[in-house]
């Protein structure tokens, strides 16, 4: 029989992957809502990352409140303008914790419906779109708290609502900004249709590879 | 830790997990007009039911009228009467059931699938402001890392607000 000491640490395990689960999926209600700060508040506060499909990587708690704030939110304060919408799914998640329990990654999917511009983040004509890709991402575990090391949502497709994946892959994505400029270029942009797949940070279940 | 701390902590966990179940066996009995099910996942106890623009039931006998009567399209008065009423009329709401299901299916214990009219809610809708309004629905959870519960961001404007 297991013994107290035992029983704890399976509990804590347990614990932790629930509460990252958590934070994954506030992570997106946030991201929806164009609570920007909020999000940002998610992340570490030593050394954290963001990159998402082809903008570069943004790096430091400083890089990822440009990325979020300036960037996605065109400035602090800024409300979005009427129809724009995010409806981004967080699914599929798979975490592992790492040896020693204070870091841990996890992959999920994200898809989703949007409404808005595609020819710049914010000016132009609202377009409806299907958008799909995979995060690979780091938590660590900081003054108790699970928090955002590096996240990493590697664009999979994002097209018209008219056209669709086989006719018209992606929309929108005009790599990294020039006025709020990434802190390094993007490491695995390679969207539909070209069979690349984000490596898996997962164990196999049975073989353990 | 003592043994009590940790059988708390077994039964917090293992309680999140049946309430994350309940909702998606909610989700799949409603799914397929199982309403008698859905009904039988509330609690006697039920303080409100509301979707979409339909209004608020309160209590157990709300969420019977949401379900059974709303959804399933059970009369309030016995299915023998519904059956009744829409054979005297062409009735818009039975064409609109042959056209979702294909098939009307009436029994002692299978409600009529379809959508008929709502029955009176007790009180009206809370709030339904749909997309395009930009309305956002408040989060029930605090910040995780703050821990500051906030009124999320929304450029939605009550009309009656000045």
């Amino acid at each position: 029989m297991a013994t107290l000491e035992e029983l704890q640490a399976r509990i804590q395990r347990l614990d932790d992957i629930k509460q990252i689960e958590q934070l994954q999926k506030i992570y997106g209600y946030y991201m929806d809502y164009g609570e920007w700060q909020k999000v940002v508040d998610l992340f570490a506060d030593n050394g954290p990352s963001v990159e998402e499909a082809d903008r570069g990587v943004y790096k430091g708690k400083e890089g990822v409140r440009r990325y979020y704030v300036d960037l996605l939110g065109g400035g602090p304060g800024k409300v979005p303008r009427p129809g724009w919408l995010s409806i981004m799914f967080q699914l599929q998640g798979v975490i592992s914790l790492d040896v020693g329990a204070a870091t841990a990654r996890g992959r999920w999917y994200g898809m989703g419906m949007e409404a808005k511009p595609t020819a710049s983040l914010h000016e132009g004509e609202l377009r409806q779109t299907w958008i799909n890709g995979v995060y690979e991402n780091e938590y660590v575990k900081e003054d108790g708290k699970w928090k955002i090391k590096t996240l990493h949502f590697n664009l999979t497709f994002r097209t018209p609502f008219e056209d669709g994946w086989l006719k018209v892959p992606v929309v929108g994505q005009t790599g990294p900004d020039s006025k709020i400029p990434p802190d390094g270029p993007p490491t695995a942009y390679s969207p539909y249709p070209s069979g690349f797949h984000l490596p898996v940070s997962f164990k196999h279940p049975i073989t353990g590879k | 830790m003592t043994l009590e701390l940790l059988e708390a902590e077994v039964t917090r966990l293992e309680d999140i997990r049946e309430i994350e179940d309940l909702e998606r066996k909610y989700g799949y009995y409603f799914d397929t007009r199982r309403v008698r099910d859905v009904l039988d996942l509330f609690s006697e106890n039920t303080e409100s039911v509301e979707i979409e623009s339909h209004g608020q039931y309160f209590g157990k006998d709300g969420v019977r009228r949401m379900y059974m009567v709303g959804v399933g399209g059970e009369a309030e008065t016995g299915l023998k009467d519904v059956v009744a009423r829409r054979e005297k009329s062409s009735g818009a709401a039975f064409d609109v059931i042959t056209q979702l299901q294909g098939v009307v299916t009436i029994g002692a214990d299978q409600p009529i699938v379809g959508f008929l009219s709502m029955p009176n809610p007790d009180n009206p809708p809370t709030a339904f402001h749909p997309y395009p309004s930009g309305y956002h629905f408040p989060y029930s959870f605090p910040h995780p890392v703050s821990g500051e519960v906030e009124v999320p961001v929304s450029r939605y404007v009550h009309p009656m607000a000045t």
